[in-house]
């Protein structure tokens, strides 16, 4: 077994790794092996395991000039790009798990999906390793999936959702999820009720590349607090994220505003996306009893400076009939306030720069008012038609808010903002 | 079920769940348990967590596979049939299983 598990795990994984501490990570699930085989063994555990997840499906939408996408990160989808789009909702991930001794552990997980520059280049999406200081005390460090929300840290397994992606109202207000850094989980019981407690701080880079332009969303000093009770069937969530972000790609708007003395500075000063404190809060329930299920969440995001902040809610319930599942969702985004700015004060400057002004004003309202607002109906269904596999068909009716683009990207000439588009979502998903 | 060299004398529904839920791991605070599973498509299985979880065979692999590919634990060890669990529960008095009425033997105490 040990020299099946070295094999497979060093050929499979070491190509994608590149950061020191992920190679570190990589390493030590390894090279682990050699020495505490035989005492895992002995306790009876699995030293090594290997798991895969996947989705392939195709995405229809009835809005041909704009492109309906997996998440805000990712340029093009289904619509204007393409009549059916496999980029939505399809994925493929593996992972190896080690177990060290009864204390310590470590994750890899390889994720294959479509990213900001339109490739499906394997990502590592987890790679930590873990110490178990009691059963129901373990800290973690390396790179893990901030559960922010209820499903953050699950979103990508399609199998073990009734739907065929969580709703995108509430799961992309705030797309950054990786957390490099350190997570602390604790457990406690008291008579039949557990309390949940996830902590973590640490740092993170997202890419994204939307409407021609591209680049990284930069966190830091990302905190996350997460508390969880659960009951029986019933689960209720609170968490709370504050963090630091920059987003680099607004810094010319903001060094060209500061060209124009003090109001510009001003103007800057309040707009800039430059290490600004951001602040996301949410709750949701869960009550799951097996013949049916129901649940919500709300979450609301604040981003000081341009970014602003909206909030978003969905409700969803199902009924498990045999091996099918119909489900409806109902959900909804919308900025926490409608902002503009008049900007700088076209009547007060020489009449040469008049022009440039106003393509400033023009842009830095452009970029406030790009906050989705839209309310999405779905209905669906879930067949699991065999072991481990589950087929999932979805309807989707979005409606934009007038004026308003929604999480749509890729406009092309002759796109009506405010308007409605169905969305037909097809997927198979498997767990290995 | 466990060993009759258990220090388990009884648990309750909710807690029988969450055993082989992978949420609760230590029993009055000091005693490990470690939960042993029928095969994957035996009637012993489906009926055990329809009994206690609530969970159908499909519901149970979406459970596990959220708790697997967050790395925060992975499924109870599986064994072949009933005389496996016995056979395992009669060597560690940590392990607690689930059998056919009638295979259970003087080795194991019966739960439930």
């Amino acid at each position: 077994m040990t020299e099946h598990c070295a094999r497979t795990g060093r050929g499979t994984y070491y190509p994608v790794m590149n950061a020191t501490l992920l190679k570190t990570i990589g390493a030590v699930l390894v090279l682990g092996f050699v020495q505490p085989v035989v005492r895992a063994a002995e306790a009876g555990d699995d030293i090594l395991a290997f798991d895969a997840f996947g989705t392939l499906g195709v995405v229809h939408s009835s809005e041909g000039r704009a492109d309906f996408t997996r998440n805000t990160l990712v340029p093009s989808g289904a619509g204007a790009s393409q009549d059916w789009s496999p980029k939505v909702d399809s994925v493929l991930a593996g992972q190896v798990s080690a177990r060290f001794t009864r204390q310590l552990s470590a994750v890899l997980q390889v994720v294959s999906e479509q990213r900001d520059d339109d490739s499906y280049r394997p990502r590592i999406e987890w790679a930590n390793i873990k110490y178990e200081i009691t059963p129901d005390l373990t800290v973690a460090a390396g790179r893990i999936v901030s559960p922010i929300l209820m499903l953050t840290d699950t979103r990508r397994i399609s199998f073990a959702h009734p739907w065929i992606r969580p709703p995108q109202e509430v799961y992309e207000l705030y797309p950054v999820t990786n957390n490099d850094g350190v997570n602390l989980r604790w457990r406690v019981r008291l008579g039949g009720t557990t309390h949940l407690m996830d902590l973590a701080y640490g740092s993170s880079d997202t890419h994204y590349s939307r409407n021609g332009s591209a680049g990284a969303a930069r966190a830091r000093k990302q905190f996350l607090l997460r508390s969880t009770l659960e009951r029986g069937a019933l689960s209720f969530s609170v968490g709370y994220s504050p963090a630091e972000l920059t987003l680099p790609a607004f810094g010319p708007l903001f060094d060209a505003f500061r060209q124009f003395g003090a109001p510009g500075e001003a103007i800057a000063e309040r707009y800039s996306a430059e290490h600004r404190s951001t602040r996301y809060i949410g709750a949701g329930v869960n009550y799951d009893p097996g013949r049916w299920f129901a649940m919500g969440e709300w979450a609301q995001v604040k981003i000081k400076g341009v970014l602003g902040g909206h909030w978003g809610w969905y409700a969803s319930t199902g009924l498990r009939i045999g091996s099918i599942t119909p489900y409806m969702i109902w959900a909804q985004t919308r900025p926490s306030r409608q902002r503009s700015e008049p900007g700088l004060d076209l009547d007060t400057l020489p009449p040469e720069s008049v022009p440039v002004a106003a393509a400033l004003n023009a842009q830095l309202n452009a970029a406030l008012a790009n906050v989705p607002d839209q309310t999405t109906l779905s209905a669906g269904v879930r067949w699991d038609f065999a072991r481990s596999l589950c087929l999932k068909l979805q309807y989707d009716h979005v409606d934009l808010a007038s004026g308003n683009a929604g999480t749509l990207t890729n406009f092309q000439s002759g796109f009506q903002s405010g308007g409605k588009l169905n969305v037909l979502g097809v997927s198979v998903s498997f767990v290995l | 079920m466990v060993s009759v060299h258990s220090s388990i004398m009884k648990l309750s529904n909710d807690e029988i769940a969450d055993i082989f839920l992978g949420k609760l791991k230590v029993l009055n605070g000091s005693t490990g348990v470690a939960p042993l599973d029928q095969a994957e498509g035996s009637a012993e299985r489906a009926a055990f967590y329809l009994k206690f979880t609530g969970k159908s065979q499909a519901q149970l692999k979406a459970f596990w596979s959220k708790v697997i590919f967050t790395g925060r634990g992975r499924p109870p060890r599986m064994l072949a049939n009933d005389a496996e669990v016995i056979r395992a529960l009669q060597e560690d008095s940590r392990a607690i299983g689930y059998v056919e009425r009638n295979s259970a033997d003087a080795t194991v105490r019966i739960l439930r």
